[in-house]
């Protein structure tokens, strides 16, 4: 490039800035705004739940069963882990730290895939049955519900599965203050009796239930992929922002003066983290 | 009124368009009620329409294949121009009321253009005739003028603009209002109007005039002392806050009068589809496209929409509410004085919007009454007894709307034609097939989206179709299996 | 730098033209496409939305000889929809919103910093490459199905009934909601960091504080647009429902969404436009801007207020009494800060040496069209007569008057009063002149008639009309041709100034701001130290120098040496 952007003594100073303290408080603001513009971009999820939940609590209250609480609660824990040496990072890269620096990177990044992974095995399970956001995807794999229904038992979620049906009455009171046709379908749920094991068959795959209850349930799933799913990409987006600070790290780039890309991917991680801590009471803990 | 014919015609000349459109636009109008009567009082004999009339059988002679021409008749009389219709047929077309009453009363889209939607329309022995009442105005054929084909008059020549045309009764600024609160809506709006004008003579007034006698001259220096004046600024910030809060205010009580429906009116419920208007009154009695309703009554619609958003619009009573699916909403006006208003979709709504138009016809109780009547009994003939499947098709084919995509021809239209269409193998436009027979019409009816056909090229004809499923009584989906069969082996020209 | 050290008293001129500029320091296409100069992001953002201009002009041309006579000419329903609806999304997302902060807030917002640079050049030029994504995403659109959903993307039409690209087109469009955020957030920061020794907020020149609100919003207001069309792709292909009424969705929803962001986004297309006026009318009375404060504080009210009025877009859409009474009482405060900005500027007037060249006859233009657009505005506000008037052609002369002889002047103003900074080349006078005043002409002609139409009850976006609406269709035509006619002198007069124009001096207008400073155009570099700020309307501190035919810093302003 042509353009000569820095000072020849300090590589990582751009021309147009005074000195280091102008750089890292103009960068500073500068994250600090793109964090705000970050929750008002999830601002607009977090309305559409709110008032959809309004609109409908009993399916809210519902379709959460599907959810795992176990699997959400892990995630949870390793994000905030991840936050902590994220933090510690930023305090190696102010002492001049560069091993414990490049350790709370890495250690910070495979939290990240962690949590990564968790959600992949969450996402397959649900896909597994048939719980695809929205309804076109759903019909043009429509297979996947049938296959649900023989195989429930055999995949590798059995119990969350079988914890779900133990707590299939409860929601069958929050049915009864709903419409008499959803109130019907928890009674089929909770004395099933179509010939199959009543814990094979989620009520999204069951043809007893009504076509427009399924299509509320299919609402949750819409705003609860639409949530985890758009946090997911940021936290894919972190991964490569702390990656490319890693291998920054590793050469050696960072001096007690000049941390502030750590500082702001760290900002920028805690706020990732602070999004999921409220995903995770709002989708997973509402019955 | 005339302040805009003059103003108008003086800017058009400015544009340098025709001088025959400026006076053709500035010429006095009639009122709009007479009009609209002129099709309901032909009992009238005139003379004038006779000797249009006759003139009308003279321009057969001498031009025979030529484009179409357009008479003009003052007032219309419905048996002159039955007598006209029937000169010199072998099998005189005999015409029931119900028909009667249709001459005149509108054009049928596709067979003239726009520019003549809303003038009274008579059929012509001549195919190549058309005669248009307009008040006694001359009229110009554009270009489009379907020459060659003469407006079918049947039930649905209301569909797509059916009325007289609303001319000149208002200020330069509105049209006529036709209730109360429509004018104190207008007391409104030209009380706001003032605010503008005097506010825009002041900025516009010392614009210019700070340009003249501050324009830049030689040795001349702007006063650089003017920086601020708090007084002045505190003034004309207060000034419009005050006038702001007085408009506001003003705006607020009219518009709970707009929503506010007194506790005895009439309701009716309206249907917005695309790309049209279904009226169902308390009796249970459905119109589409037509809405009748007496005069000096307060109207409480009920709205909502089959398929995607649309706005239900009366320019006249100043009203206009969202109709939204899955969601009912509600105006009301006050019908007023017996006349002809429109009704316009200004939601967007896709392809047609501009075509979705409906009829308000305002009248005294007892013709209205009757016109219910009647509507209530479309599928009924005059002993009461139903009428056979075929002719009950051949209605909702026109009633529905069906007719302005679907032709009987075999012309292509935004949808494919019925022609021929009974046993056909159909393209879907996801690869699959059927066979055009009843399991095929009745879901393409109720659930048009779940088969959509391709043309001739291959080209889908897309998601265009209004959803019936929640309109259409099981009779009349018959009624138009029949009409599709009896369409059987007609050739296709798509 | 040739800069050479000047003692404070000597008549030596400061220098006026540079042989190494921004232009010519460096050659070849990647010395565009990868610089991180603000200069030549603005100039790229100038070549891109101008083509976006007149891609979006040739759609308002189709449709207005479209509309020329009732029934169709020469297009079908299907087609003119799509045309109204690229035209309306071209102008709006491609042309009006990036127009002035992206091209000329580039280049001139820096500059008047005094600053070498925005706060972040990557961000800037991830900016424009934005932009360019979003811009091919219409291209694409163009050539693939077309759009038909008009630009404001209203569920459930365009998530179910429409076959048109829907996807590409909100791709598009939310690829340009991330172009605009980045920079307003470099906007924000750069204000705020980069600010040179001596200029507090109250030194601030106008055009700043006007970007400074119009990046607060861009922060604030677009995100809310890019989820919104997140959650329209995903329901237009998953069919997640949010929107969809058919599977309990609620589409007035997306409405709220929507305007959530395009209230605010019609506040950032005019602010900008505000702020180049004030700057325009100072420099041409040669008199301090009147009210510095307000016009100031009313920038940033405007910009904050505009998060509270998105409501009276849905007045006749369901809304209930309270919130169409609410979001009334609210709209009229918003008119407020507005009506103060155009006193203060015809106050401007009143006493200075008034010279009405190019750019202030358009920024004059803008006043007028401004206070129009603005008054008409009022009936919008005034809950009784806008169920009359909403989704009428009252509404689109309003916006227009606001968006076409609001910000299109405004932003043409501002080309040619930066022109000579940003190319170095003066343009002639004589012809920008007859094209301003040309388009003045044919904007009025075009638009007035539409007022009157609509409130006489013609509807929008309506591909056809009825015979006792022609009159007034044809008047607007003939405008449209009119203000075509202007346009395109005014392309003719600005591309012929690059091949035989004169050259610039460093201060052409006699404006006290301190992008006139350095030469034109500047060097890569801007400035070598940063200058010092003072008064930015304080006129005195220049005067006219026969000898370079421009401003020069009067006796007792020299630079002082460095």
């Amino acid at each position: 490039m042509s353009d000569a952007h820095g000072h020849g003594d300090k590589p990582f100073l751009a021309h147009h800035f005074e000195d280091e303290d102008h750089q890292f408080d103009s960068g500073k603001l500068g994250i600090w705004a793109f964090l705000v513009t970050e929750i008002l971009f999830f601002s607009g999820l977090f309305c559409a739940y709110v008032i959809y939940r309004a609109m409908h609590p009993e399916v809210f209250t519902f379709a959460s069963n599907a959810l795992d609480t176990q699997m959400g609660a892990i995630n949870t824990g390793v994000l905030i882990f991840s936050s902590l040496t994220a933090a510690w990072a930023v305090r190696n890269a102010q002492l001049g730290q560069k091993t414990g620096l490049i350790v709370n990177l890495s250690i910070t990044i495979l939290c990240a895939f962690g949590f990564m992974g968790i959600k992949y095995l969450e996402y397959s399970h649900k896909f597994h049955l048939g719980l695809f956001p929205g309804d076109k995807y759903e019909a043009k794999e429509g297979a996947y519900g049938d296959e649900s229904k023989g195989n429930a038992n055999t995949v590798a979620f059995t119990s969350p599965e079988e914890e779900e049906s133990a707590e299939e009455t409860e929601p069958g009171v929050a049915f009864s203050r709903g419409d008499t046709a959803e109130a019907e379908l928890a009674e089929q749920e909770a004395h099933g009796d179509d010939g199959h094991g009543h814990e094979e068959l989620a009520p999204w795959n069951d043809p007893n239930v009504p076509e427009a209850t399924k299509r509320k349930l299919k609402i949750f799933f819409g705003i609860y992929f639409c949530m985890t799913g758009l946090h997911g990409i940021h936290v894919l987006i972190g991964i490569l922002v702390l990656g490319w600070l890693l291998t920054r790290a590793i050469r050696g780039h960072f001096t007690p003066t000049y941390y502030g890309p750590i500082d702001f991917a760290a900002l920028y991680w805690h706020l990732v983290d602070l999004i999921w801590i409220y995903l995770f009471p709002l989708l997973y803990l509402i019955n | 009124m005339k302040f805009q014919a003059f103003l108008l015609t003086t800017l058009l000349g400015l544009a340098g368009a025709s001088a025959g459109l400026a006076q053709d636009d500035a010429a006095p109008a009639a009122p709009t009620a007479a009009e609209s009567a002129a099709a309901e009082s032909a009992a009238a004999e005139s003379a004038a329409a006779e000797s249009a009339a006759a003139e009308s059988a003279a321009a057969e002679d001498s031009a025979p294949a030529a484009p179409a021409t357009i008479r003009v008749v003052d007032d219309l009389d419905v048996d002159a121009v039955i007598a006209a219709f029937n000169e010199g047929s072998d099998a005189p077309r005999q015409f029931t009321d119900e028909e009667r009453s249709w001459i005149g009363a509108g054009v049928a889209p596709g067979d003239i253009d726009k520019a003549h939607q809303g003038y009274v329309a008579i059929p012509s022995t001549d195919p190549n005739v058309v005669i248009i009442n307009r008040n006694g105005k001359e009229l110009r054929v554009t270009s489009n003028a379907d020459a060659g084909r003469v407006p079918v008059i049947t039930p649905d020549s209301s569909h797509m603009m059916p009325f007289a045309p609303e001319v000149d009764n208002g200020s330069f600024w509105m049209a006529e209002a036709a209730s109360e609160t429509a004018k104190d809506v207008d007391r409104m709006f030209n009380f706001i109007m003032w605010i503008n004008y005097i506010f825009a003579a002041i900025i516009g007034g010392l614009m210019v005039l700070f340009c003249v006698k501050y324009r830049r001259r030689p040795g001349v220096r702007a006063d650089q002392t003017i920086t601020h004046n708090t007084p002045l600024e505190i003034t004309w910030s207060i000034i419009p806050t005050i006038l702001c809060a007085i408009m506001f205010w003003g705006g607020y009580v009219t518009f709970l009068d707009l929503r506010t429906p007194p506790p005895d009116s009439m309701k009716v419920n309206a249907t917005a589809y695309r790309w049209g208007w279904n009226f169902q009154y308390p009796s249970g009695v459905e119109s589409p496209q037509e809405f009748h309703v007496p005069a000096n009554t307060p109207i409480e619609m009920v709205m909502t929409s089959t398929d995607t958003l649309h706005s239900f619009h009366l320019p006249a009573y100043r009203s206009k509410s969202d109709v939204l699916p899955n969601r009912y909403t509600k105006i009301w006006f006050n019908s007023g004085e017996p006349g002809t208003y429109r009704v316009y979709c200004t939601e967007y709504c896709g392809k047609d919007h501009s075509n979705m138009y409906a009829k308000l016809v305002v009248e005294p109780r007892e013709d209205y009454e009757a016109w219910l009547t009647k509507a209530g009994n479309w599928m009924v003939n005059e002993n009461g007894e139903m009428k056979p499947l075929l002719e009950i098709g051949e209605l909702t084919y026109n009633r529905r709307g069906c007719k302005s995509c679907h032709s009987i021809d075999g012309t292509k239209g935004t949808g494919p034609t019925f022609a021929g269409l009974w046993g056909l193998e159909r393209q879907f436009d996801d690869g699959t097939s059927a066979v055009a027979d009843e399991q095929y019409i009745n879901q393409s009816i109720r659930d048009p989206y779940s088969q959509v056909v391709v043309d001739a090229n291959g080209v889908s004809y897309g998601k265009q179709m209004t959803i019936y499923s929640p309109m259409l009584p099981v009779e009349q989906i018959n009624g138009m299996i029949e009409f599709i069969k009896s369409l059987e082996g007609v050739a296709r020209k798509d | 730098m040739t800069q050479v050290d000047i003692p404070v008293e000597s008549p030596v001129r400061p220098v006026q033209h540079l042989d190494k500029n921004f232009i010519n320091h460096s050659k070849g296409f990647l010395s565009w496409a990868l610089t991180l100069d603000h200069k030549r992001i603005g100039l790229m953002y100038l070549v891109g939305i101008s083509l976006s201009f007149f891609l979006g002009g040739l759609f308002a041309l189709a449709i207005r000889l479209e509309l020329f006579s009732p029934g169709m000419q020469f297009m079908d329903a299907a087609t003119y929809n799509q045309v109204f609806t690229l035209h309306g999304a071209v102008m709006v997302f491609l042309f009006i919103i990036p127009g002035i902060p992206a091209a000329l807030g580039n280049v001139v917002l820096p500059l008047m910093l005094g600053a070498k640079d925005v706060a972040f050049p990557r961000l800037n030029l991830c900016s424009y490459y934005l932009w360019l994504s979003g811009a091919a995403f219409f291209i694409w659109t163009l050539f693939s199905n077309g759009l038909d959903t008009g630009w404001t993307f209203y569920t459930p039409y365009s998530t179910s009934y429409t076959d048109t690209s829907v996807i590409q087109a909100t791709a598009g469009v939310f690829m340009l909601g991330f172009s605009s955020i980045f920079t307003g957030l470099n906007f924000l920061v750069t204000i705020h960091k980069m600010r040179p020794p001596g200029m507090t907020w109250h030194k601030l020149p106008l055009f700043l504080w006007g970007m400074y609100g119009t990046a607060i919003m861009q922060l604030l207001a677009t995100p809310v647009l890019g989820i919104t069309l997140l959650l329209l792709i995903m329901e237009t292909t998953l069919g997640i429902g949010i929107f969809d009424p058919q599977k309990g969705g609620d589409p007035v929803l997306y409405q709220h969404f929507f305007w959530f962001y395009s209230h605010p986004a019609v506040y950032i297309m005019i602010l900008p436009a505000m702020a180049v006026v004030s700057e325009i009318i100072a420099a041409f009375s040669r008199k301090h801007i009147f009210g510095y404060r307000m016009i100031a504080y009313s920038s940033v009210s405007i910009a904050l207020l505009s998060f509270l009025v998105w409501g009276h877009h849905m007045f006749v859409s369901s809304e209930s009494t309270l919130a169409t009474l609410i979001f009334s009482a609210i709209t009229f405060t918003i008119a407020i800060p507005s009506a103060i900005k155009v006193f203060n500027w015809l106050a401007t007037l009143y006493k200075g040496s008034v010279q009405l060249d190019t750019p202030m006859l358009y920024a004059l233009g803008f006043m007028w069209l401004f206070t129009i657009g603005g008054l008409t505005g009022l009936f919008l506000a005034v809950l009784s007569t806008d169920v009359v008037l909403h989704d009428t052609y009252f509404v689109v002369a309003h916006f227009h008057y606001v968006m076409v002889g609001g910000t299109l002047f405004a932003f043409l103003g501002g080309l040619h009063y930066w022109w000579p900074k940003m190319t170095g080349k003066m343009y002639s006078e004589t012809s920008g002149r007859i094209a301003a005043v040309t388009a003045f002409i044919g904007f009025n002609l075009a638009f007035f008639p539409q007022f009157i139409m609509g409130s006489r009850g013609m509807p929008r976006r309506y591909a056809d009309y009825t015979a006792d609406f022609e009159l007034y269709h044809r008047l607007s035509t003939t405008g449209t041709l009119i203000l075509g006619v202007g346009l395109a002198l005014l392309a003719y007069t600005l591309l012929r100034s690059l091949f035989g124009g004169k050259k610039a001096p460093a201060n052409p207008w006699g404006s006290a701001t301190i992008e006139w400073e350095c030469p034109s155009p500047p060097p890569h570099h801007n400035f070598d130290h940063p200058p010092l700020a003072t008064d930015p309307y304080d006129m005195e501190r220049v005067e006219w120098d026969e000898e370079v035919q421009g401003y020069v810093p009067a006796v007792g302003h020299r630079p002082t040496a460095h």
